[in-house]
This record gives structure tokens, sequence and C-alpha cells, in this order.
């Protein structure tokens, strides 16, 4: 003590260095929060990391349901899913293929879970 | 690998005897001295050996290392190019369709006569009495006449490209049609006029264009209008006998569909889907230098709409219903198996003033008679045009009426619809469409109004044995125009709306696989009286319409030889093979 007394720049050094570590050191509500914003960001990751997932196999179900049908043409069409929502892009030659494709997407993904976005190209290109 | 292995064998080997020779090096050592440096040498010896062999073994792994690295990048190369290629080749798409064909014009036993308005009558509305014996009949072969039609075949590249690392994609597609049939050419025959080449790239959707993820598409090209594409699914007989492009977007009948062509010069964007809604809008530009849409466009082989120079009765001319800019647009909303769908259509500046030369309409007659300073005339005739082209083709101009002043009859045309589609789960689809066509004429030319009037569309379709077979039925109906410029060598002006059309379409597709389709379509087209609606327009190959055999150039201008014939009845059956890829 006698030191510290003796000694005030290294007593103001001791105060400053205090007062620095108080300062930096996060209050516990502080760490708290930061803990849970981490806990929900890894959340987070976890789930658009699981919805990605979900999608993937979602993408791979519907083309393999597509390529396995034996009648409908699906050559020119490919699967693109978002958040469960399947969308079909490509094109179609027949309207019946179009149609089937849908179909059987939509036994896949849901009734209200598929986007039409093929392109029909129907066998009438000389029609005029 | 065996290189390798044996050498490991060799360093074990003399490993082992290394141990061995030290052993027993240290027990000669012990009892004979004199032996010493021998061994130690004979050691050394073996010690550089073995580091020579180490060596070796060390080069020979990074050699073996190399190899596979090389093996692998080799395998990468070839996987990314079989990659590339396997994407160049799913670029390409098509259809090639040949059918074989029984149909008959249903004109046999017709007969067609004069008329002229009756004694004492002075409106030029009627009534209208026979003024003397019958016309010549139908001419040529118009009953049952067998025929190889090639429908709709087409071959087609599309591809996307990625522009650096953004999210735009540029994209483009050529398409070309094919004649499975016959050997490819102009399309200039005494039932179609047209320049287009059948089998040119370039007949088939073209466009370049560019899409951005969630912004949707735009195109600039030779394309589709949307009032076509919209509704495109509701036709279960795309390129067959029947389908339903024989009676909507088709105004006036024959062989050409005014609301559902391919236009030149066009741009069009696509949205994305927000909650099952999309549209699409198109601007064909008209880039035509005549004010009343006379000539073609620039760029263009034919007049806008379809048809080339000369198709109407003025040599030369689009005034057989060529046009100057087009608009075209729908809205569509689909869920589930639910589909919606609104379209408009409108076509500027439409020139129809060929349609009173050489027409048996007798208003045109009672006009012309009224001559060149009749008020009247002044005001519908273009007698300066129709004299200068009297003076130059007398023989071809004599029996015809004039031709209307462009400032009447060259007016806009448009078209709307509203059509549903439903398809249920057991395999049933459920089609309907209403559409209403119009020509904005000034009241005076109502009388000659036939691009007017309503249509409907009803189909169902059903697949079955897991999509293997499918069958179809339609009924197409159209209602009576506003008016008619008669071109029919048995028009009778009297029958003023007695122009409805029905038309009956049933087919059957089976399934062979994914892309070999058989099928038979039969179609039935009855016409009233002045109507002339067909079975072969809108894809299929083989026209089978209310034309007989006469000549073109013997029916232009003159109405004095037989051509289309109202009330014609058109029945046909067609099997074919279909082929996708």
């Amino acid at each position: 003590m006698v030191a510290a007394r003796d000694d005030p720049i290294g007593l103001l050094l001791a105060v400053a260095l205090g007062v620095a570590g108080l300062a930096v050191r996060p209050p516990a509500q502080a760490q708290a929060l930061t803990a849970q914003v981490r806990d929900e960001s890894t959340q987070q990751e976890v789930i658009i990391t699981g919805t990605r997932q979900a999608d993937a196999a979602l993408t791979a179900k519907v083309m393999t349901v597509l390529q396995d049908d034996p009648y409908v043409f699906a050559g020119h069409i490919s699967v693109v899913t978002e958040n469960g929502t399947v969308t079909l892009q490509g094109i179609a030659l027949d309207p019946s293929d179009l149609r089937r494709a849908l179909m059987l997407a939509r036994r896949v993904a849901g009734r209200w879970r598929v986007v039409n976005k093929i392109e029909l190209i129907p066998e009438d290109l000389d029609a005029d | 690998m065996f290189g390798t292995r044996m050498l490991r064998s060799l360093v074990a080997l003399l490993a082992a005897v290394m141990v061995v020779f030290s052993y027993a090096g240290r027990t000669v050592a012990q009892s004979t001295p004199s032996t010493d440096s021998d061994t130690q040498a004979r050691m050394r010896i073996l010690q550089e050996r073995m580091d020579e062999l180490a060596r070796e073994l060390k080069n020979l792994q990074d050699e073996q290392a190399q190899t596979v690295t090389q093996v692998k990048t080799t395998a990468t190369l070839v996987s990314a190019a079989d990659s590339k290629l396997t994407t160049f080749m799913k670029g390409f798409f098509g259809t090639l369709d040949v059918s074989i064909d029984d149909t008959t014009k249903g004109m046999q036993g017709m007969v067609a006569y004069p008329y002229a308005l009756a004694p004492g009558v002075t409106s030029p509305g009627g009534p209208f009495t026979v003024t003397g014996g019958p016309k010549a009949p139908p001419f040529g072969r118009v009953g049952w006449l067998a025929a190889m039609s090639s429908n709709g075949s087409n071959v087609g590249y599309r591809g996307t490209h990625q522009i650096g690392s953004s999210q735009v994609d540029f994209i483009y597609q050529v398409a070309a049609a094919i004649n499975m049939a016959a050997a490819p050419g102009l399309q200039n025959t005494w039932t179609k006029s047209s320049n287009t080449v059948m089998g040119a790239i370039g007949l088939g959707d073209t466009y370049l264009g560019f899409q951005v993820h969630n912004w949707g598409k735009l195109k600039l090209g030779e394309i589709y209008m949307p009032y076509k594409t919209a509704t495109d699914r509701l036709n279960p007989f795309a390129g067959q006998l029947g389908n339903y492009s024989d009676i909507m977007g088709n105004t006036g009948g024959d062989n050409r569909i005014e609301f559902g062509t391919r236009m030149d010069h066009v741009i069009e964007y696509e949205s994305p889907t927000w909650g099952g809604f999309s549209f699409d809008a198109a601007y064909s530009l008209g880039q035509n230098p005549d004010p009343n849409s006379n000539l073609t466009s620039l760029g263009s082989v034919d007049c806008s709409g379809g048809n080339n120079p000369g198709s109407g009765n003025l040599a030369l001319n689009c005034d057989d219903g060529g046009f100057n800019n087009a608009y075209s647009g729908d809205l569509k909303f689909e869920k589930g198996g639910l589909y919606l769908v609104a379209a408009y259509e409108i076509h500027t500046s439409v020139n129809r003033s060929s349609d009173g030369v050489g027409a048996n309409n007798p208003y045109y007659q009672y006009l012309y008679g009224l001559g060149p300073n009749n008020p009247l005339s002044a005001k519908l005739l273009d007698w300066s045009d129709f004299l200068a082209y009297e003076a130059e083709n007398p023989g071809e101009a004599l029996a015809g009426s004039p031709e209307y002043n462009t400032a009447v009859d060259v007016a806009n045309e448009w078209a709307m619809k509203f059509g549903g589609q439903y398809t249920f789960d057991f395999g049933l689809t459920i089609s309907y469409m209403y559409e209403d066509l119009h020509r904005d004429v000034p009241q005076i030319m109502e009388f000659q109004n036939e691009r007017q009037r309503t249509g409907d569309w009803l189909s169902a379709e059903y697949d079955f044995n897991g999509g293997a077979d499918r069958v179809a039925v339609g009924w197409a109906h159209a209602g009576a125009s506003v008016g008619d410029p008669g071109g029919q060598h048995n028009y009778n002006p009297n029958g003023v709306g007695d122009n409805e059309g029905n038309m009956t379409t049933i087919a059957w597709w089976h399934k062979l696989d994914k892309q070999l389709t058989w099928y038979l379509d039969v179609a039935d087209t009855a016409n009233d009286g002045n109507a002339h609606y067909d079975i072969g327009a809108g894809g299929h190959g083989i026209k089978t319409d209310c034309h007989d055999a006469t000549h073109a150039l013997f029916i232009d201008y003159s109405s004095a030889g037989p051509t289309t014939w109202g009330g014609c009845h058109e029945i046909g059956a067609s099997t074919g093979v279909s082929f996708k890829f």
C-alpha cells in the first residue's frame, strides 16, 4: 500500500486498467443478450440448413417421380424448390405432358405447393 | 504397382539381411578381429544400396502419385466435357409427326345462283332474288380424299447463358418447322398464300432475350403472342384435324387464324408468378411505311397477319387483313388443378379493302351501280384506285366491284377471351373458353363485317391406364357475324347471319413410351349456308377446307369461277405417330 501511495503513476495505471477492464467487459445482461443472439443465429442457420436440405430432397423426389413415370416426357423440365414450394420450369411439347408433370409434382409436394413455369410448345408451329 | 511392391519386398529383404549380418558380424568380431573391417565395408555397401533403393522407391511413389493426379484431372475434365455435352444436347427439342388422313370437303352437289336486289327494292339490304340459272358447280375432287400430312413437325434449340456472375441470364431459342411428308418451299397454293418457307430456320418461335430471377423474362424476336399461348393448354387437339383454332380466333373462317398467330418484330415480357398470378405482355412493331398497312412490314416476307401481298383481290397489296402494330396480353391464375385465364389482343389499321372486289354480295353491285358521282359511292369507294387498276387489268377487274376507300375500310380489330381449366386427380380435365371478336368499322361498312362474332370452346380429356392412354372430345361454336362480304361462290345475300359453325372432334392417343405416341382423330365441321370454317387450320399439315379445286388466278378479281363454298360440311379421320425429343 505504501509502495502504491509512493507510486501515483502506477496507481493511476492500475485504476485506468481497472476502468478499462470494466468498460471492456460486457455486463451480465449484455452477455446474456449476445448469447441469445448467437443461439438464435445458430438456430436460424440450423433452420436454413434444414430447409435447404428438405428443399433439395423434395427436388430430388419430384425429379425421380418425373423420370420414373413411364409416359410423361419431362426431358426438358427442371425442378427448383424454395421453402417447400416446388417450381417446374422448362418446356413441355404436349398439353398432356404439362398436365401430368404438374399432377405428379403435386402428388409429391402437395396440391398447393407447385408453381407452373413450364412453357408449352404445342404441335402447331406453323399454325398461321 | 507391381514394381513398387517388388521394391518394398527387396528393401525388407535387405533390412533382414542387414540385421542378420549385424548380428553375425558382432559374433564374428568377438572371435575374429581380422574380418571386422571387411564386414563393416560390406555393411556400408549394403547401407548405400539400401539408401539407393529407398530413393528409387520414393521416386516411383512420386511418379505414381503424379500419375494418379493426372488421371484424376483427366477424369474431371472428361466429366466436365461430358456434362457440357449433355447440357448442349439437352437444348435441342422438337416434334416429328406424320399422319394418314381421309377427309371430305362435304360440298358435292352444292348449287350456286346469282342474286340481285328484288324488283322495286331500293334498300341495299335487300331482299334479293335469284336472277339466273345455276352457276358453275364445285370443281375437282371435293369428296373423300386420302392424304399424308406432316403436322406441326419442328426442331428447335434453346439455351441460357449466365452473364458473368450476375443474376441476369441471356436466353435464346431458334426453331424451324419441318415438312416430313413433302419437300420444303413457299406456301403458295390455291388454299394458302404465304412467302414463308416450311423447313427454314426461323419458322417457329425464335428469339433472344434476358431473364432475371424473380423479375421475369424479356424476349425479342418472332414469337407467338400471349393471346395464343395463354390458352394453348386448353387445346388438346393441337396439330390435329379439328383443333380449336379452326374456329377460335379465326375470324371469317378458312385457314388463317387472325387471333392466334405468331408475329414478327415482337417485344414480349413474361412476369414471374406471384401467389398463382402471372401475366404476359407483347408488342409487335408494325414498322409499316404505308399508312393503310398496304405493304409488308419492313423486314417481313408476308403481310402482317400471315398472307403474302396479293392474297386478297388486288395484286401486290396487303389489303386482305394486313395490319400495323399489334398488342397482346394475358392474365393467368393457377393453383392446384385450377387454371383461369383472360387475354386480349388488338391489331391496328387492318386493311380489308379487297373484300369488295370479286365478292358476290349484291350490296357492292348496288354501290357500284350508283356510279362515281353518287355521294354514297364517293364516300365509300376508292374510285381512282379502282379505275386505274381496271385500266391496267381489264379482264380481271371487269366482273369485280371496286376497292373500298381505305378511309373507311382500314380499321382496328381486337379480340378478348376468358377461359378456365380444371384437372381432377382421377385424370379428367375440363376446359372452357369464351371469345369475343371485333372489327371497329363505321356503321356504313357493317354489312361486310364478317370479323365480328363470338365463339365458344368446350373440351373434356381423360387420362387413363396410368397415363398411357388419353381420350378427348371437343366442341367449338362460331356465332353469327355482323355482316359478310360474300366471297363465297354460293353466297346467299338473304342469309345474313346464316353463318354459324359447329365443330366436333374426338381423339384417342396411346403412348408407346415417354416420347412416341400413336393417335386416331376424327373431326366434323358443320357450317351454316354462308359459313366456311374448316377442319385443317391451326397446325395440321393438310388443310381440309371449303375451297374447291378452281385455280387461284381464275377466282380472284372475277368471281366467275367457283372457289369457296359456304355451308360445306367437312369430315375427316386421321391416324399417325408423333415423336418428341
